[in-house]
């Protein structure tokens, strides 16, 4: 009898209670999958700092080709784009190096010390934050 | 009796109800399935990045190494990749400075979207345990024997591989492919010896 019963007072949800659970249900799916295109960006930002690194690489080999006679200290390489061409990649990493003397203690120094100090920093945009990242790679050279 | 009574009492859904029901049921539906679609690909295109930039990563380390090791590289290569009647070499061909007691040499070269790398040397048949050089000649002016140490896949999806440079140093160009999704990079190597 109690079951017969239960069965006729039975309620089911009403469809104002069923829209308003999808709604929530889809903002919360909406804040959920902000999570993929940010984790691809993350993604994007390690290929960048990679590519990066090659770049910087790519400068201190050509220096060190030179031999360290020829290296021009203070700016050899001004802040400029890896390429004109903006369908090329390199358009976005930007390349700046510096070549300074440096002493005993790593610190600058005025006069020839037999050592010089090569410091290529590549820049780029993070896709994410649009704002401009940079990658530095520091190295000694010293006279033979 | 109670039974029959009971079974024509019983009252079914109407058809705007199905309609409302199914509706709902197909928009969650939808909304459960996007996200999954979402998820699969961002996964896949992330491990797709991933897995090309270490394969460049893995291959450029060795190429890097063994130029820098290398004692002669035999490839000509043009001084700059934009000049059109002097393109930039697609393969590179050098002398393992690995082990100076023999004279071997080694080949990277693409066979279609595979690196390839071919250890090599050259012998005389007088003589088969001596490598010589590639381009040495023996006393009837003939050219040695070509025998392959090892040839292997070092790399997989490559797109493009160029070298160009001088005076030792050598640049080097990659571009990998796969599934739409491409990864450049772009360094150069120092030939030490």
């Amino acid at each position: 009898m109690n079951y017969k019963k239960f069965l006729n007072h039975q309620q089911g949800l009403s469809l104002i209670e069923i829209m308003v659970a999808l709604t929530i249900l889809t903002i919360a799916f909406i804040g959920l999958m902000q999570a993929f295109p940010y984790g691809l960006s993350i993604n994007k930002a390690t290929e960048d700092i990679t590519v990066a690194s090659y770049l910087a690489q790519d400068k201190i080999e050509e220096l060190h080709s030179l031999g360290y006679d020829n290296i021009a200290t203070g700016t050899p390489e001004t802040k400029h784009r890896l390429s004109d061409d903006q369908a090329n990649y390199l358009y976005f990493y930007q390349r700046q190096t510096e070549v300074n003397y440096v002493d005993g203690n790593l610190s600058n120094s005025i006069l020839d010390t037999g050592m010089k100090k090569i410091s290529v920093t590549v820049y780029y945009t993070n896709a994410l934050s649009k704002t401009e990242k940079s990658y530095n790679i520091t190295t000694l050279i010293s006279e033979r | 009796m109670k039974t029959i009574k009971k079974l024509t009492i019983n009252k079914g859904f109407t058809m705007s109800e199905i309609i409302v029901s199914i509706a709902l049921f197909t928009i969650a539906i939808l909304l459960v399935g996007s996200m999954y679609i979402l998820a699969q690909r961002s996964y896949n295109k992330g491990s797709i990045k991933g897995e090309l930039v270490q394969n460049i990563r893995v291959c450029l380390d060795r190429i890097s190494r063994e130029i820098r090791q290398s004692v002669n590289i035999i490839t000509a290569l043009p001084e700059t990749n934009d000049d059109l009647e002097n393109p930039p070499a697609e393969e590179i061909f050098f002398q393992d400075g690995h082990n100076i007691n023999q004279i071997t040499y080694l080949r990277y070269y693409l066979n279609d979207t595979d690196l390839m790398r071919s250890h090599i040397a050259y012998y005389f048949d007088e003589e088969p345990e001596t490598y010589v050089t590639w381009d040495s000649v023996d006393q009837f002016g003939d050219p040695p024997e070509k025998l392959i140490l090892t040839n292997r896949i070092v790399g997989e999806y490559f797109n493009t591989i160029q070298f160009w440079g001088a005076d030792n140093l050598i640049h080097i160009s990659i571009k990998l492919t796969k599934n739409q999704n491409t990864v450049n990079i772009d360094t150069s190597v120092y030939c030490r010896n």
